[in-house]
């Protein structure tokens, strides 16, 4: 990468509140109905309604803004935002302009398990989704035009505005990912980016080194309602290497909103911001602001889950690896898998070695998530247990778990009906290993003329008159002696 | 005179208002009195006073989060110019929109 400058970076995250009801009206805030069932007069805009702001969505804000570490503000306001949009029926948007809800947070950048840095959250507030267009057209560009369903308009969103502290394409994913996880484990959002639960608009500037100006008269590119976090880091990647060239053909940087095209992974100009961002925000009339006593915000901050740092520390504590740590944490209802399982079995390492990799396997195989797994965290513990007690080999417990799987019979019940059952009879196991040696002669006497491969034949025979059942690590060891015996013969 | 005709076409472009060339000096003049008028309000001393958010002087009153039943869809759109499927059609956009 050149290293005649630095690559800044703001992200701006949108974050859909699953409340029951809009932010200031009681239609429906759920996602996918039919278009334009879920508006009322307050939501459609109408002349002479009144806003009322929905006591759940204060409180899922500020369970995010403590859980982001920012602080709170017992007094905060709601401002009109103005700007004419067709998914925007007043013509305006409530949000919160100088004084939001929350300040100065902070969410970690994790590396191999390590906060390697500290983006600083710069503020949340809360404000009003806006509906959505449906383009007749394929791009925008060329739309005859759109189509409005306003059932997501007055949606409850927070607001989460970083400082342009990432410095990489790279952080700005770990940020996101990061922030996500966070807010995953508080149940206030679905936190879909496919479906815009989750939005995402980056601010993406190049500040050549020897640049002295500030970092707001930088001309910054934002790059708009990109759906995915990987999508988010192709869009910066692509921004950053555009701006690159321009600077180093002398060229100027606009400032302007880009859309992202994920399809060729280019991001291409939509608007100048020269004059569009004059919203003319003043405090919302209709509206007294918010007081929030002290002693609520420290109820919900007392009645906040432990942090991903906190889960990840506890994975390790228990042997698991930096890398499956993130996995774990990563997704909620797998880290309650994980939890749920380890009680009920200690070997921690164990549960997570058929967590991460057979029970994965077949979640996968099935379209499945962990929020429903068809295998319980106390019925995969059951089957360790008879891994531990030699009944089963790890080979056939893998078997075993593919069926309680497809059955959702427990692992004793399976290995009854799958008639298997690990022979552990050392008398049982010589018998046979001493029948594949007599059949053998010339193999035994490869393995004895040094050749060590052919050991792994006898034992494959031994396995395969045993159906696969006798115990691993005691057919090696008998056949070492028999074999050994047969030499002195 | 403090406003300028450029700051009056650039408030008209924001409000979407039609402004004919032959107006715009009128306008501004007008405009300017009525900013000179309020100006008025800044020689008081307000160093010492909390500035006013709200006039009514209420602590937010809040609702549950209850879902009560919406519009039926012939209603929500029945004021609407250009109903289609159920959805407002609208003319093409020209530029992006905001979030």
């Amino acid at each position: 990468m050149n290293s005649g400058y630095d690559v800044i970076i703001g992200l701006e995250v949108h974050v859909e509140l699953k409340t029951q009801s809009k932010l200031f009206c009681s239609c429906s805030a759920s996602f996918g109905a039919e278009p334009n069932t879920h508006t009322c007069p307050v939501c459609l805009g109408m002349p002479g309604v009144l806003p009322v702001l929905n006591e759940e969505a204060v409180a899922y804000a500020v369970k995010a803004a403590l859980a982001l570490r920012c602080t709170v503000h017992p007094f905060s306001k709601f401002d009109r935002k103005q700007y004419f949009y067709p998914d925007l029926p007043k013509a305006y948007q409530i949000s919160q302009y100088d004084q939001p809800l929350a300040e100065y947070g902070a969410v970690p950048i994790i590396v191999d398990g390590h906060v390697v840095k500290e983006v600083t959250v710069r503020r949340i507030h809360m404000e009003e989704d806006a509906g959505k267009l449906n383009h007749l057209g394929i791009r925008l560009g060329d739309a005859k035009g759109s189509l409005v369903d306003l059932n997501r308009a007055g949606v409850p969103l927070i607001e989460i505005v970083s400082e342009p502290d990432m410095r990489s394409a790279d952080e700005a994913r770990l940020y996101l990912t990061e922030l996500r996880n966070v807010l995953s484990y508080l149940d206030i959002s679905d936190l879909r980016m496919e479906e815009g639960s989750m939005r995402c608009d980056a601010n993406v500037s190049l500040r050549p080194h020897d640049y002295v100006g500030s970092l707001e008269d930088l001309p910054r590119v934002e790059i708009k309602n990109v759906n995915s976090i990987r999508n988010v880091q192709r869009g910066i990647e692509y921004e950053v290497a555009r701006q690159a060239e321009l600077l180093a053909r002398g060229e100027r940087i606009v400032k302007e909103t880009r859309g992202f095209d994920d399809q060729n992974g280019r991001t291409y100009s939509q608007r100048s911001k020269e004059e569009a961002n004059d919203y003319r925000y003043f405090p919302e009339p209709d509206l007294p602001p918010l007081v929030l006593t002290q002693e609520a915000i420290e109820r919900v901050a007392r009645s906040l889950p432990p942090a991903p740092t906190v889960l990840r520390e506890e994975l390790q504590q228990a042997g698991v690896t930096a890398k499956e740590a993130e996995i774990i944490v990563g997704d909620r209802a797998l880290w309650e898998y994980w939890r749920e399982a380890t009680t009920h079995y200690e070997d921690k390492r164990q549960v997570t070695n058929w967590i991460l990799s057979d029970l994965s396997r077949l979640l996968n195989a099935h379209g499945d998530t962990w929020l429903t797994p068809r295998v319980t965290p106390a019925a995969l513990a059951d089957l360790l247990r008879l891994i531990a007690n030699g009944t089963l080999s790890g080979r056939m417990a893998k078997e075993v778990l593919d069926r309680m799987y497809e059955s959702g019979a427990t692992a004793a019940q399976t290995v009854e009906a799958m008639g298997v059952s690990q022979i552990t009879d050392h008398g049982a196991i010589q018998a046979v290993v001493q029948q594949v040696v007599a059949d053998n002669p010339h193999v035994v006497q490869d393995y004895l003329n040094g050749k060590e491969k052919a050991l792994g034949f006898l034992v494959g025979q031994v396995m395969k008159q045993t159906k696969g059942q006798a115990k691993p690590d005691m057919v090696n060891a008998i056949l070492k002696g028999v074999i050994a015996d047969y030499a002195k013969t | 005179m403090a406003l300028s005709e450029i700051q009056v076409k650039h408030v008209a472009r924001l409000a979407r208002l039609r402004v004919e060339s032959d107006e715009i000096a009128q306008i501004t003049q007008d405009l300017d009195r009525v900013l000179e008028y309020v100006a008025q309000l800044s020689q008081l001393d307000t160093d010492t006073v909390e500035p006013t958010m709200h006039v009514m002087g209420l602590a937010m009153p809040l609702r549950a989060d209850e879902v009560k039943p919406s519009l039926p869809v012939d209603a929500a759109l029945k004021n609407a110019p250009d109903p289609r499927d159920h959805m407002f059609g609208v003319p093409r956009i020209m530029d992006g929109g905001d979030a």
